[in-house]
């Protein structure tokens, strides 16, 4: 590949193990992406994101169901306490079809740009590349 | 959900406080001998009388007339108040056999209704000489009339829900079930396919393969009892929970001398209650204690009974010296599906303490946690003294 990759920096936070595994190879895979944080617990993802030389962080891989803080609750406390802008895309993964009372929920974050499911595929990383782009 | 008015027990079915309460206030407001709340069945030629004040013999107990006796269904037909201040004089109910039979003469009734507000019924007041109802009369016997027509739709309702929570109890049951056969044979297929001959990475995925389906099983089994603890229809029995710790303690043998943990009982009481569900709320917060435990220090898991004559209910405290946990999760442990660690650290499925919460409120009880990061925890169990 010539071009840079497409992505700099992608964070993942997602408390299962085999989830992240597969990210991680479909990444490596697809070649778009320089950097990759991964994080299990997303309290210590929100630590990071604190810390005033996290660097910045193109694309957030965001699951919902996770001990200590849910996908929602760390959204709403990294707007709150690193602020609205804190990532440039936060994608949320999802296992299963988004329950319309959560969807409400994560729509109302303006951050977050797409919702995709489970497994992540080099499609997907394509187009939440473009996301980068054109942010909406 | 639309139900006949034999399943809302209105017709064929005893009398019910709620309705007598009704015809009782009925009678007394009105300054009637006689009041009625009454059914009809038109199938079956017939005014079923749910519940009635100063009806005479054999009526009151035969609970039902013949419709050639019923002014009721007038009331049902029209589905409008009936209003007869002397029914050998009035021209819709002057040859009803009802006033040589039952003595009426006077007769206001008034429609009830069901949950798709369709009439079928009355509340009606009766007596045996001419009067001139009033206005006021008639508006006093509508509000109580939908007194009787809420307490149908209430019960309508709860016979709904009841209906649901069995359908999502089978249905939940149904669906366990037939996961948990895929997940048998996946994990059995995975297994054999470990003897062959694979690459390093290929024995992992493998690996990983097989602990998933393990976990799924275990997902899935813990799901179904949750499950089966919500509707709490086990038979209650006095439980000595001496025996019940001492059994589960048995059953920990192996597990408290691998862990080195040591497991230590006060004298407990003998409760009222489920024994499974007892015995699933004591598994759990034992089994809790000893895998939260702290590794650099030796380990207990110590339960008590505390006894305080003043309170209504007795505490049984479930108390270790393991890794505790901050204030802002004391509420998140018990939701179902909460955890605060990832698998990898300590297994589980975030089912337990949810189960153990729900068991203490079939118990009529409640189950609070105290901890503070690295102190251990307290679990306490409140269970009323008397059964309620």
């Amino acid at each position: 590949m010539s071009d840079l990759p497409k992505i700099g920096t992608i964070m993942l936070v997602d408390d299962d193990q085999v989830d992240q595994m597969m990210y991680k190879r479909v990444i490596d895979r697809s070649g778009l992406v320089r950097k990759i944080i991964s994080f299990q617990y997303p309290d210590k993802a929100l630590e990071f994101l604190k810390a005033p030389d996290c660097g910045e962080i193109d694309v957030l891989l965001l699951d919902i169901n996770m001990p200590r803080l849910n996908g929602f609750e760390f959204l709403e406390r990294a707007v709150a306490e690193v602020g609205p802008a804190f990532a440039k895309v936060v994608v949320v993964m999802l296992t299963t079809s988004l329950d319309p009372k959560d969807r409400e929920r994560a729509d109302s974050f303006s951050i977050v740009k797409a919702f995709l499911n489970k497994p992540l595929t080099e499609a997907d990383l394509e187009y939440i590349s473009s996301l980068l782009l054109d942010p909406k | 959900m639309k139900f006949t008015l034999q399943q809302l027990g209105l017709v064929d079915a005893l009398p019910e406080p709620v309705y007598d309460n009704l015809t009782q206030l009925a009678s007394d407001v009105l300054r009637t001998p006689v009041s009625l709340v009454s059914f009809v069945d038109f199938e079956n030629d017939r005014e079923f009388i749910k519940s009635h004040r100063g009806l005479g013999e054999p009526w009151a107990t035969e609970q039902e007339t013949p419709l050639s006796h019923s002014f009721c269904q007038h009331v049902v037909r029209k589905n409008a108040p009936l209003v007869v201040g002397d029914a050998p004089n009035h021209p819709l109910v002057k040859d009803n056999l009802g006033i040589s039979a039952l003595g009426i003469i006077a007769y206001l009734g008034v429609p009830v209704y069901t949950l798709e507000r369709l009439p079928v019924g009355a509340l009606c007041v009766i007596q045996g000489s001419r009067r001139d109802w009033t206005d006021g009369e008639i508006a006093s016997l509508q509000q109580l009339s939908n007194c009787v027509t809420d307490a149908i739709r209430l019960n309508a309702s709860l016979i709904t829900s009841e209906q649901l929570r069995q359908e999502q109890r089978d249905f939940t049951y149904a669906i366990s079930h037939d996961l948990l056969s895929p997940a048998n044979n996946l994990f059995m297929l995975l297994s054999e396919l470990k003897e062959e001959g694979l690459s390093r990475d290929g024995r992992n995925f493998l690996d990983i393969g097989i602990e998933t389906t393990v976990r799924m099983k275990q997902q899935v089994e813990d799901v179904l009892e949750y499950t089966q603890t919500i509707g709490n229809d086990d038979a209650h029995k006095t439980v000595d929970l001496n025996m019940l710790f001492d059994e589960i303690a048995d059953d920990l043998k192996a597990e408290l001398k691998t862990t080195a943990v040591l497991l230590e009982r006060g004298d407990l009481p003998s409760v009222v209650g489920s024994e499974v569900q007892l015995r699933s709320l004591f598994r759990n917060l034992i089994g809790n204690g000893i895998k939260f435990r702290a590794l650099n220090r030796s380990s207990f898991v110590r339960v008590s009974s505390h006894h305080d004559p003043s309170s209504q209910f007795r505490r049984l405290e479930f108390e270790d010296n393991g890794i505790g946990m901050a204030a802002e999760n004391h509420e998140r442990i018990f939701r179902l599906f909460g955890r605060l660690h990832v698998r990898e650290e300590y297994p589980g499925t975030g089912v337990g303490l949810a189960l153990c919460r729900r068991v203490c409120l079939n118990h009529s009880g409640t189950l609070r946690v105290s901890s503070e990061v690295g102190a251990g925890a307290v679990f306490t169990v409140s269970l009323p003294r008397r059964p309620i």
